[in-house]
């Protein structure tokens, strides 16, 4: 009873949203994305109604949100390392054109002032246009511009909002959004042709014509001047000195963005370094978390150390501690001039300066943050060996030191290696541990843009958000797609390395 | 390799007469050097950060700390009592409201989170449904996809939601929630299966006998079992979202919906000057719940690591 009452609720809630949705998108025309909430909805109806269903009504809210926020980004990611992606190409080719178009628009010498008034129907914003000349009114937006028959004027000369559409009021005018919108509009007329309306002020508007115009019909970009047909190259416009005109447009280039690393000298230089610093970086972390954890635990799991309890709780603190807030504070320690580490050393170190010092820092803070992961499962993984094991050894006369390495080390080699592969991946990829602390400098000769402690997935994100002149995110998805197969890679293989040393032993 | 070592012991050490040993105790004091040095280089700088928390004027290299510095003027300013200068204001800098944020967004996402991923978990270890180790085999490995990238996709999946659901889109600490939730099939949901597993099967058997439904079986016997693990995943998940950094800071650029971790680091990287004194202070108390967490579940949190749950 209560089940039923629960999938009721439940359903009703995710039916009204889907509604609310629905008009939201349907006022918008989104047909495709109407489309796929049809399809969400229906299902998760169908799957909590339906009485066959097994496995899905347990697992249906958990894939949705695995759909929207994992699986979409990675197939974008995808898409988008086969494509030109990048700051000289982010729009689509029609926004290039208007671009174009807007970029060498010009107001008609004789252009007869129109009064407007600035429209809205929800979704485009639009004008209501009365011609000086013949006093007709037109409604315009940048689909269409169509004459209002028997319009309705009020006293003031001023015509109504037609049906469907609403005036904007004297506040969402003052919006900065509202007023780019507007001057932004362009509003094809009919008649001349290639000509627009476009805003001057909130009231008035002025014929503008450009010199380069869009061929519908032969699908091409031409200036009227003289005659010169934009060829189009890659995504972008090319003019008679064979510069690509911004913006472009984002179009697939295939495997250009792959090759690219392996071939142009520009990007392959910075990525081999990066990745080879990358491996050594991850390597050298679990390597010295992991040595010092288990000399510790080693250490101090002896019977007869007391207060191994205070101990480890005390250990705990740095892995307890944000980790973002240890590499922020770590990055200030470290400052050469008047960071602690100098201080209190009285050394002269740069410590984020120099580029070796720099990698130092990195997996020195690295340890700080890791030892006590280590410790702890180290430790955990001693305690579990079990005792008879070593007593019987001692039986049979093994030294302290045989014991060790012979039985306990082996052991717990086995237990540990899979979060060691679980750390190394981690640590492959590990963003903050490089960015918050170094930011990746200090910067190298041969790359703008990786600098000496950057590893690949901080290089990736330079390269798509920080770059100075233009990030490339088609070649910043590309490199991700990269890393995704070293990690899988290296982990799948050391993982069924380990399972097969767990099955000989 | 240990039978090995066990069943092969050199030959004329197995006829010597074995004597209990007692530990040893002569060589202990080295033992206890390494602990002192180990306490050393995990709690100094943490003593450096609460000096310069309890300093008005405190920065990363006031070495020569005298009691003469001593002052709380920098919580004081976190709790709203005591404007810095005329510029770092609290209005600037609502601490307390990032806290607030900061909780609510990591409890509601961790639980909604457990939530969902104990749904899943329950169908991967006791539903029979075709390609279910494909499936998890494939879950495992998406979660090896670097996300850092996939921010550009997730902006304009949230710039949709925004529109038609404004108190959720970019921007809102609601909006990161559901962000967040995107990563409830994921590490959590293995964990959870994995632990379903160790429940005997004979339990959900001798119950469907006596009739029981799948959703009974589910609410009357796994789920009163599984509680405890339940309430360490969720506690984990919940320090994984507090320590959430990147994430939060591209989306939430407004100062009244950041979280601790985005509110932070406008101290350091701020406006105005960088504040380490008030940085430090803040970064104590943002510590502090998380620690205070660590110490009490302890036990459970290294239970959970050898499992392999890995601290974001």
């Amino acid at each position: 009873m209560f089940g039923i009452l629960a999938r009721i609720l439940f359903l009703g809630v995710v039916d009204s949203l889907a509604i609310w949705a629905g008009t939201h998108l349907l006022v918008s025309h989104n047909w495709l994305g109407l489309v796929w909430l049809a399809v969400g909805t229906f299902a998760i109806n169908f799957v909590y109604i339906s009485k066959r269903t097994k496995a899905s009504r347990w697992l249906l809210p958990g894939t949705i949100l695995l759909i929207i926020f994992q699986i979409y980004p990675i197939l974008f990611t995808a898409t988008a390392a086969f494509s030109n992606y990048s700051t000289a190409h982010f729009v689509s080719r029609s926004e290039a054109i208007s671009n174009q178009v807007l970029q060498n628009i010009q107001q008609v010498p004789d252009s007869p002032q129109y009064s407007i008034v600035p429209v809205h129907n929800g979704a485009t914003v639009g004008l209501v246009v009365t011609d000086p000349i013949t006093n007709k009114v037109y409604l315009g937006s940048k689909a269409a511009f169509k004459e209002i028959t028997n319009p309705k004027i009020d006293s003031n000369g001023i015509p109504a909002a037609p049906t469907g559409w609403k005036a904007y009021t004297e506040d969402e005018l003052n919006s900065d959004s509202v007023q780019t919108s507007l001057t932004n509009l362009l509003v094809p007329m009919a008649k001349p042709a290639d000509t627009y309306i476009m805003v001057s002020d909130l009231t008035t508007a002025f014929q503008f014509s450009s010199d380069v115009v869009y061929d519908a019909k032969k699908d091409h970009l031409v200036r009227k001047s003289d005659g010169y047909i934009f060829p189009e190259r890659e995504g972008a416009f090319i003019d008679e000195d064979g510069t690509a005109l911004d913006p472009g447009w984002r179009v697939n280039v295939g495997f250009k963005n792959f090759v690219s690393v392996i071939t142009d000298p520009v990007v392959r230089g910075p990525f081999v370094r990066v990745l080879i610093w990358t491996f050594v970086y991850a390597f050298l972390t679990v390597i010295t978390t992991f040595i010092f954890g288990l000399a510790l635990a080693l250490l101090l799991n002896h019977p007869g150390v007391k207060g191994r309890k205070f101990l480890r709780s005390t250990l705990i603190i740095p892995y307890a501690m944000p980790g973002f807030l240890s590499l922020l504070i770590w990055a200030g320690f470290l400052n050469d001039d008047f960071g602690v580490i100098n201080n209190l050393f009285n050394s002269h170190i740069p410590w984020l300066t120099d580029p070796f010092w720099a990698k130092v820092s990195t997996v020195l803070v690295n340890l700080w943050l890791g030892f006590p992961y280590m410790f702890l499962i180290c430790t955990g993984a001693i305690q579990s060996i079990p005792a008879e094991l070593a007593e019987a050894a001692e039986v049979d006369g093994a030294k302290p030191r045989q014991i060790l390495t012979k039985i306990k080390l082996p052991l717990l080699l086995v237990t540990v290696s899979p979060l060691l592969i679980g750390s190394f991946a981690y640590n492959f990829n590990n963003f903050g541990g490089i960015y918050l602390l170094t930011g990746g400098g200090p910067p190298v000769a041969d790359s703008q843009i990786a600098g000496a402690t950057d590893i690949l997935i901080s290089y990736t994100y330079k390269l798509a958000i920080e770059a100075g002149h233009g990030n490339d995110y088609g070649l910043a998805c590309a490199i991700s797609i990269l890393i995704f197969f070293i990690v899988a890679g290296v982990s799948t293989l050391s993982f069924t390395r380990t399972r097969a040393l767990e099955n000989l032993s | 390799m240990t039978t090995e070592a066990i069943s092969n012991p050199t030959s004329h050490a197995a006829r010597r007469p074995v004597k209990r040993r007692k530990p040893y105790r002569g060589k202990l004091w080295w033992r206890y050097l390494a602990a002192v040095f180990a306490i050393t280089f995990a709690l100094l700088p943490i003593v450096y950060v609460v000096l310069a928390a309890c300093n008005p004027a405190g920065t990363l290299s006031s070495l020569n700390f005298s009691i003469h510095d001593f002052g709380l003027d920098n919580f004081r300013f976190l709790f709203g009592k005591h404007d810095l200068s005329h510029e770092v204001t609290y209005e600037n800098y609502p601490f307390l409201l990032w806290y607030r944020n900061s909780l609510m967004v990591s409890s509601i996402a961790a639980i909604l989170q457990v939530i969902v991923g104990t749904a899943s978990a329950y169908a991967f270890s006791r539903v029979h449904f075709k390609g279910r180790r494909l499936s998890l085999g494939g879950l495992l490995l998406l979660q090896m996809f670097p996300q850092i990238l996939s921010f550009i996709a997730l902006f304009l999946i949230m710039q949709k939601i925004g529109a038609v659901f404004p108190f959720m889109g970019t921007g809102t600490w609601a909006g990161l929630v559901l962000i967040y939730l995107g990563g409830a099939m994921g590490y959590n949901t293995y964990l959870l299966k994995g632990f379903f597993d160790t429940i005997p099967r004979e339990l959900d058997e001798a119950a469907t006998v006596d009739g029981a439904s799948a959703n009974q079986i589910f609410f009357k016997i796994i789920l009163p079992l599984a509680t405890p693990m339940l309430a360490v995943v969720m506690l984990l998940a919940f320090i994984g979202l507090m320590n959430d950094f990147i994430l939060a800071s591209i989306f939430l650029t407004k100062s009244d919906q950041m979280t601790l971790a985005v509110g932070l680091r406008s101290f350091i990287s701020g406006r105005y000057e960088s504040s380490w004194g008030v940085f430090a202070a803040g970064a104590l108390l943002a510590a502090l719940p998380v620690v205070i967490l660590f110490q009490v579940l302890q036990r459970y949190i290294v239970e959970g690591l050898a499992a392999g749950s890995v601290k974001g």
